[in-house]
């Protein structure tokens, strides 16, 4: 218990300022384009906003810039941390048991501060000339709950940060090797014309395509998929992974 | 105890170690000595975990190190940090150590950062990134998590890169200072083997893929020597010995021989004016490491 303690300890380390200093300069880019929006009313929006049959939402377009932090966070995790940790004297396996529980801790942290932002944007646009985006596809911000937000938002979150902190994972064991073969798979389900690449483009139409994302049993089960299979791979990698 | 037994490892084809047979007792300090490449860094980051090994075993008090919570958190190796770590702030790695290291010592770890007199930009410690430090001073920060870790098994790698004369001076005699009071394992690989044999309780030589040697430092001293004499008497009493040195200065010859020596051969030696004196440990390193097969 001790050592999981001083391993989540060690792991959660200047986090607090990280997600601090994130959305403070979310904050900034949501409010500024939103104050200037409202002073000069619907006909001159400016600044970064989804935008989807005329109705608006500044706080979505958080969204992308979640999706680099926890890219920037999972490789740092295993940049950084990982090889500290086992240094140190840490195992690779109470590493990675306490790295999910710093996922988990963290997209619900994230999901949390969007949630009250788009709820916040919405009660703020609502008085205003601007319409504001309400469904959002997985949830609707005027009729679900804040818990029903979060809980969403932070499965979303939670299968992206899955993603990333296998590429973490990845990144760290074989580095540059990595990107190529990545890149030579990419350009070869790009190129190739056959069954296997058409389900796999498919796959990763549906999975990076937004507009798809709707809430249904399929897609949530393929979320948990995506979650047990990523962790999982991840520890395979990480687990005799030498530290550099 | 740290038990190792048929520890072998290779990186693809080429072998470095090969059926290593170790015990490493509690509460003394070891020096590992080795030519270049001959695989002491690699036998301490197997010990402490960070590399894993072809075969063989590593043990602490009957546990496997490799993934193990109870084993691992005893042990602690000090070697030169990797360039993920050197975009860190040396106050967030000491931090981290603080955090990680269960019996981490922090009012010793200020104390040592005051003997160090490790400063930056007239403070300690502002927020300096650890690649803006100096070699000498990045070698420091690495012997103060060391020191103050208070590891069972604290093994240091190297401890004595980029510091001047005074800093390694310095770092010996706070290193034995502390052993005194708090007494544990420690195991120090490094080049300079004259200046710190005076800490080393034993000695580990590795060659040729293997433990070639395993010795008390004392009984080390006590079986090698330099004879100095003429040719022809010094021939005659080195026969049934081990020569690991030679040279010819006219006809005054110079032999380092290893072995014991009885009462009565070392009378016969002086009496054949034989000058005997015994091998400097970084000498005898030379040329044990050249002559052990």
């Amino acid at each position: 218990m001790e050592i999981n303690k001083r391993m989540f300890r060690f792991l959660s380390y200047d986090l607090i300022r990280g997600v601090g200093i994130f959305w403070t300069i979310m904050l900034l880019v949501d409010i500024a384009p939103m104050v200037i929006s409202l002073s000069r009313g619907s006909d001159f929006i400016q600044g970064p906003m989804i935008i989807n049959q005329g109705s608006i939402s500044f706080v979505a377009s958080n969204f992308f810039p979640i999706f680099i932090f926890f890219v920037i966070y999972s490789l740092e995790m295993y940049y950084e941390k990982f090889s500290l940790a086992v240094g140190f004297g840490g195992t690779r396996k109470r590493f990675y048991q306490n790295l999910i529980i710093n996922n988990i801790i963290v997209v619900l942290i994230f999901a949390t501060i969007q949630t009250i932002l788009l709820k916040l944007e919405n009660l703020i646009l609502s008085n205003s000339t601007i319409k504001p985006i309400v469904d959002f596809g997985w949830f609707n911000i005027k009729s679900d709950s804040i818990l029903q937000i979060i809980l969403t938002l932070s499965f979303v979150f939670l299968t992206l940060v899955s993603i990333t902190n296998l590429i973490g994972v990845l990144q760290y064991r074989y580095s540059y090797k990595f990107w190529i073969s990545l890149g030579i798979f990419i350009l070869i389900i790009i190129r190739t014309s056959n069954l296997i690449g058409r389900f796999i483009s498919r796959i990763i139409y549906h999975m990076t395509n937004i507009d798809y994302i709707i809430p249904n049993p399929n897609i949530v089960l393929v979320g948990v998929l995506i979650i047990i299979v990523t962790y999982t791979l991840g520890f395979i990698f990480i687990r005799k992974a030498n530290i550099k | 105890m740290l038990e190792i037994k048929g520890l072998s490892k290779s990186f693809g084809r080429h072998k470095v170690l090969t059926d290593i047979d170790l015990i490493i007792e509690e509460n003394k300090i070891y020096g590992l000595f080795g030519r270049n490449g001959v695989g002491k860094t690699t036998l301490l980051k197997m010990i402490s975990g960070q590399l894993s090994r072809n075969s063989g075993e590593i043990k602490l008090d009957g546990l496997d190190v490799l993934e193990n919570d109870k084993a691992m958190e005893n042990l602690c190796l000090v070697r030169e940090f990797s360039n993920s770590i050197k975009e860190m702030k040396v106050k967030d790695i000491f931090s981290l150590a603080s955090i990680i290291y269960k019996d981490w010592d922090e009012e010793y770890k200020n104390y040592l950062i005051q003997e160090f007199n490790l400063r930056i930009r007239n403070s300690f410690f502002s927020n300096t990134k650890f690649s803006k430090l100096s070699t000498g001073n990045q070698t420091i920060v690495g012997l103060i998590i060391g020191l103050a870790s208070r590891a069972r098994i604290t093994m240091f790698d190297e401890p004595t890169l980029g510091l001047d004369a005074a800093m390694r001076y310095k770092f010996y005699n706070l290193l034995l200072a502390d052993y005194e009071e708090n007494p544990r394992t420690i195991i120090i690989s490094t080049h300079l083997i004259d200046e710190v044999s005076n800490l080393f309780e034993e000695i580990l030589i590795l060659n040729d893929e293997k433990i070639a040697l395993h010795e008390n430092v004392d009984s080390l001293r006590e079986k090698s020597y330099f004879l100095t004499g003429r040719e022809d008497n010094i021939n005659s009493v080195i026969k049934n010995k081990k020569v690991i040195y030679t040279d010819n200065f006219g006809s005054t010859k110079i032999v380092g021989i290893y072995g014991e020596l009885t009462e009565d051969e070392i009378r016969e030696i002086k009496s054949n004016n034989i000058e005997i004196d015994n091998i400097p440990l970084q000498k005898l390193f030379i040329y044990l490491t050249e002559n052990i097969k």
